[in-house]
């Protein structure tokens, strides 16, 4: 979720949560002041009716003939004089009163009152229509709505030009790291930024990287050093060895104990060359993107390794497709000359291996004298599976990683006593 | 030929220098890249084998030295820094070959014949012996007047044998000398078999005599 949708969404939430805790409080205070208003309302009317009938009796005294009180009015209620004095009170009921237009019963607001006025005591009966929740709820809700929309909108506006103009130093970094090349030894290129907490962070990573560059440089030249320092050493061994050999004395014996030296120094020497081009993957001093034909490559790799299968009477049969990938050239024909190397020193005399593409992919499949092989752990560095005192166990390993770097997968796999091999691009 | 070796690890020089004199060429040592300049200076090479890291600088700080040089001498560049811009960046300046470390005596002399055969092109580049004439520009062996039907590795195999000629040589050595990089693994020691087998049995054939001699299961050897 990108940041300022985050901001926006959090931003949404407290909204929703405010404007209904709002809502409500709005909803409730503005129906009692409105029931609090229609209830002092009821009190006045009945107040003016009661004063003015008192009035009225005091021009024309109660005429003994006239027969009670006028009829009570609905909207009005009933106004009459109580003969014997009672005590005072005002009491408000809500209540039902069938409605003639409608038909319907309608709530209403009832006022019953005993009132004292000038000696005389008044017995009132008022009625208002009551207030109806509905609406008021509706215009709460309608204008909450409105508000709520109105302030959305505003947020989210007011986010995005922060997110323009306040966050760009952050999205400039952000884009900084994410092209940081530990290869190359070029510096983040961060720009100064007027708020706190960037300049901050820009100045952490500028420091992270600076650090993670040393140690990378540190990590090189060491590797670097080492290989060289190792490297003399055993070029010293090798040519002290063979000025030895010219010796016309020595026995079979101690040729045999010579040649042993010779054995292992070609393996240390290929086991020096295979870390270094480990460690240089590993430090991506491989430049990428070339295109390369496979089956040009492929049929370049079974050229070179031609004789050596006819010497073991194996059989190449290869059916590649004209695929370009990108890759780098070195690497790539290092992975192959693994993989078809491998597939020949593990066939068996006579055997076949097959060479094709499929869909994405390339598997090269051979015959093999040696039982399915442990796909989780042949790609291990130093693991052999088949003891062969002339493998240094680092080529699968090797071939995983220039895979890796490329973005393509290896795998194992074991059908009808084949072992295959299979990159996918 | 004067060959002039600067190599600052005395256990290398004094291998290489001893199996150079064993082989008709006369090698100086230069242990920094400043006595190498005075020596450049000074006095004419063949040849100069550069090692490119030296107490006192990079090995290809001589190549500047040489420029003042009427004859320039071929380069051969040896390296423990098995780094492609090293490679790249010496061939480019004008070395003629690069070899790493840890490399095999017989291929030095193989690639110092070959360097200097280069740079003295004018001369005579056939060799003869016996009955047998090699022509290095043609790749053509021939006994008797007749000329063998060989492989290119036959005939590689061969020149490797007659300049490394009297001394032992591993299979390993021939396997690099025939493979270079690629090399070095058991599965092309079953190769040399099979090529020398080959051309044991074409020089018998042609009526020679049998130089290559096999060294206890080690290596072999050239007999003249």
């Amino acid at each position: 979720m990108k940041l300022i949708n985050r901001i926006n969404l959090t931003n949404l939430i407290l909204s929703i949560i405010i404007i209904s805790i709002g809502s409500v409080a709005i909803y409730n205070i503005y129906r009692s002041n409105l029931e609090k208003a229609r209830d002092e309302g009821l009190i006045f009317m009945m107040n003016d009716q009661i004063e003015r009938m008192s009035e009225r009796e005091r021009q024309n005294p109660p005429d003994n003939n006239r027969q009670g009180n006028p009829p009570p009015r609905r909207d009005r209620g009933n106004l009459s004089i109580l003969t014997n004095p009672e005590t005072q009170y005002v009491k408000f009921t809500d209540t039902l009163i069938h409605h003639p237009p409608t038909n319907q019963l309608q709530p209403y607001r009832k006022l019953s009152s005993v009132k004292e006025v000038n000696g005389k005591y008044y017995k009132a009966e008022l009625y208002l229509v009551a207030i109806e929740g509905d609406t008021v709820l509706k215009t709460v809700i309608y204008s909450m709505t409105a508000l709520f929309i109105i302030m959305i909108m505003l947020t989210i506006g007011v986010n995005y030009v922060i997110s323009k103009n306040t966050f760009k130093p952050f999205y400039k970094t952000l884009e900084e790291i994410k092209n940081y090349n530990l290869t190359n030894a070029e510096r983040l290129n961060l720009s100064k930024s007027s708020i706190k907490e960037f300049s901050e962070l820009n100045e952490q990573i500028d420091r992270l990287t600076k650090y993670v560059r040393k140690e990378y440089e540190n990590v090189k030249e060491f590797s670097e050093n080492a290989s060289h320092e190792y490297k003399t050493p055993v070029a010293i061994i090798k040519s002290k060895l063979e000025l030895l050999i010219q010796n016309e004395k020595l026995t079979e014996e101690q040729f045999k104990l010579i040649d042993s030296c010779f054995k292992s120094i070609d393996k240390l020497k290929k086991l020096n060359d295979g870390l270094t081009l480990l460690i240089k993957i590993e430090n991506n001093e491989f430049k990428l993107s070339e295109s390369i034909n496979i089956k040009s490559e492929v049929n370049e790799i079974i050229n070179y390794f031609q004789e050596m299968a006819e010497l073991k009477e194996i059989k190449i049969k290869s059916s590649v497709s004209e695929t370009e990938i990108k890759a780098n050239k070195i690497l790539f024909e290092i992975l192959l000359s693994n993989l078809i190397s491998n597939a020949i020193r593990y066939n068996k005399k006579g055997g076949l291996i097959e060479i094709f593409t499929t869909e994405n992919g390339l598997t090269i499949s051979n015959t093999s004298e040696f039982k399915k092989l442990d796909s989780e752990k042949i790609f291990n560095r130093f693991y052999k599976e088949n003891y062969n005192e002339d493998s240094v166990g680092l080529g699968l390993s090797i071939s995983k990683k220039i895979c890796e770097l490329f973005g393509f997968e290896i795998k194992y796999s074991y059908e009808n006593s084949n072992h295959n091999f299979t990159i996918s691009f | 030929m004067k060959i002039l070796l600067i190599e600052d690890e005395p256990g290398i020089s004094e291998s290489v220098t001893k199996f150079l004199a064993d082989n008709d060429c006369i090698c100086e040592n230069a242990s920094s890249l400043k006595n190498a300049s005075e020596k450049v200076n000074d006095y004419e090479y063949d040849l100069i084998i550069l090692d490119l890291m030296l107490p006192d600088g990079n090995g290809l700080e001589i190549f500047k030295e040489l420029k003042n040089k009427k004859e320039i001498p071929g380069i051969i560049i040896l390296s423990a820094k098995n780094s492609i811009d090293d490679k790249i960046n010496g061939l480019e300046l004008g070395a003629d070959d690069y070899l790493p470390k840890p490399f095999s005596l017989p291929e030095l002399l193989a690639r110092v014949r070959s360097v200097y055969r280069r740079k003295n092109l004018s001369g005579n580049n056939k060799i003869v012996f016996d009955d047998v004439e090699i022509d290095i520009n043609r790749k053509e062996i021939s006994i008797k007047n007749r000329i063998l039907d060989l492989t290119q590795k036959e005939f590689d195999v061969l020149l490797y044998f007659y300049i490394n000629r009297g001394k032992v040589l591993t299979k390993d050595s021939i396997a690099e000398h025939l493979w270079g990089d690629y090399s070095s693994s058991n599965d092309h020691f079953d190769f040399i078999y099979q090529h020398i087998k080959n051309l044991r049995k074409k020089i018998s054939e042609a009526g020679g005599k049998n130089y290559i001699s096999t060294v206890y299961g080690l290596g072999y050897k050239f007999n003249l």
